[in-house]
């Protein structure tokens, strides 16, 4: 009797923790004004190559940024090996930024920085950038992104995304250089 | 005027088949194409008009050489969301799309020879909104 006493009350506070850490974890990262961090020179970078056309667009967006130093880039996932080598991955390099952008293989990174986080083991800034081919509807893995809450930002190619899913961000809506 | 067709990495029978028909090459002749080559291959260099199917990366990058740019959907394929790309870019004028059924008449469209360039949206935007969000 007793026992079963003690397990409830387990299950009970370990679902609070879990909530308040997700809650927490939603406050932090929902807070995007920079004016308290601290002026970064390096910013660990980690980016996910998945297949032929999203490794494409993805190039082309790392070969835009300031400047690429050091960056940690995996690519070749199995499906059950991938959870277990993301969760790896993420926790020997604890990157500053996590750039996803499809398909389906990116989502155990995004746990992983996402969990690490949560976690505070981490600070992680989980960007995903929507392929330039989804139109009028999120793909799958950036649908899961989006209403899961794990993500800082959803980047989309097309306005009618934005119209549809409020909550991301229009890249034609972005300041233009300098 | 050279014709190039291609179907990407993808099987297209379909519009392999349609362009080699009478009807079509009817119709290329009459509006000046007096060269055809196919090809499944990635190199897309000097050529005049397009055919393609509807896959993102070849429009795309077809769409930077500014010519003449028919693409043809592969009706065949399950959620074909990258159909999605080609009915935008053709709501903008950047280039005509159809199925292998329409695309006899899609060549004699005057459209073809008036299509508006298309200039993507930079990436160095994304980039300096990361730069941004990342304080550096």
């Amino acid at each position: 009797m007793f026992f079963i006493f003690f397990l409830v009350t387990a299950v009970i506070l370990f679902g609070v923790l879990i909530a308040t850490a997700y809650l927490t974890f939603l406050v932090r990262h929902s807070n995007h004004s920079n004016k308290n961090k601290e002026k970064k020179h390096e910013v660990k970078t980690l980016a996910v190559l998945g297949s032929g056309g999203h490794t494409t667009e993805m190039l082309g967006l790392i070969k835009e940024s300031r400047e690429v130093g050091q960056s940690y880039i995996s690519s070749i996932f199995s499906t059950i090996y991938a959870t277990y080598f993301a969760f790896e991955v993420v926790y020997r390099n604890r990157p500053d930024l996590v750039l996803l952008n499809g398909p389906g293989t990116c989502i155990p990174i995004a746990f992983a920085a996402a969990f690490f986080d949560l976690i505070r083991i981490s600070d992680t800034t989980i960007i995903y950038e929507e392929s330039i081919c989804r139109v009028n509807k999120l793909s799958m893995s950036g649908a899961i992104l989006y209403y899961s809450g794990l993500i800082d930002d959803v980047l989309v190619q097309w306005p009618g995304l934005k119209a549809k899913y409020p909550r991301c961000t229009y890249i034609g809506d972005l300041k233009t250089c300098e | 005027m050279t014709c190039f067709v291609t179907v990407g990495t993808t099987l297209f029978e379909g519009l392999i088949n349609e362009i080699l028909s009478d009807v079509c090459i009817e119709d290329l002749r009459s509006i000046g194409v007096n060269r055809i080559l196919l090809q499944i291959a990635v190199f897309i260099g000097r050529y005049r008009k397009f055919y393609s199917h509807a896959g993102a990366g070849t429009c795309l990058e077809v769409l930077k050489l500014q010519k003449p740019f028919i693409v043809v959907i592969n009706e065949l394929l399950m959620d074909n969301h990258q159909a999605e790309l080609a009915v935008a870019l053709a709501e903008g004028a950047h280039l005509l799309h159809c199925t292998p059924f329409t695309l006899s008449e899609t060549i004699r469209n005057s459209g073809l020879f008036t299509l508006i360039p298309y200039i993507p949206l930079s990436q160095k935007r994304v980039a300096r909104f990361i730069d941004n969000r990342m304080g550096v």
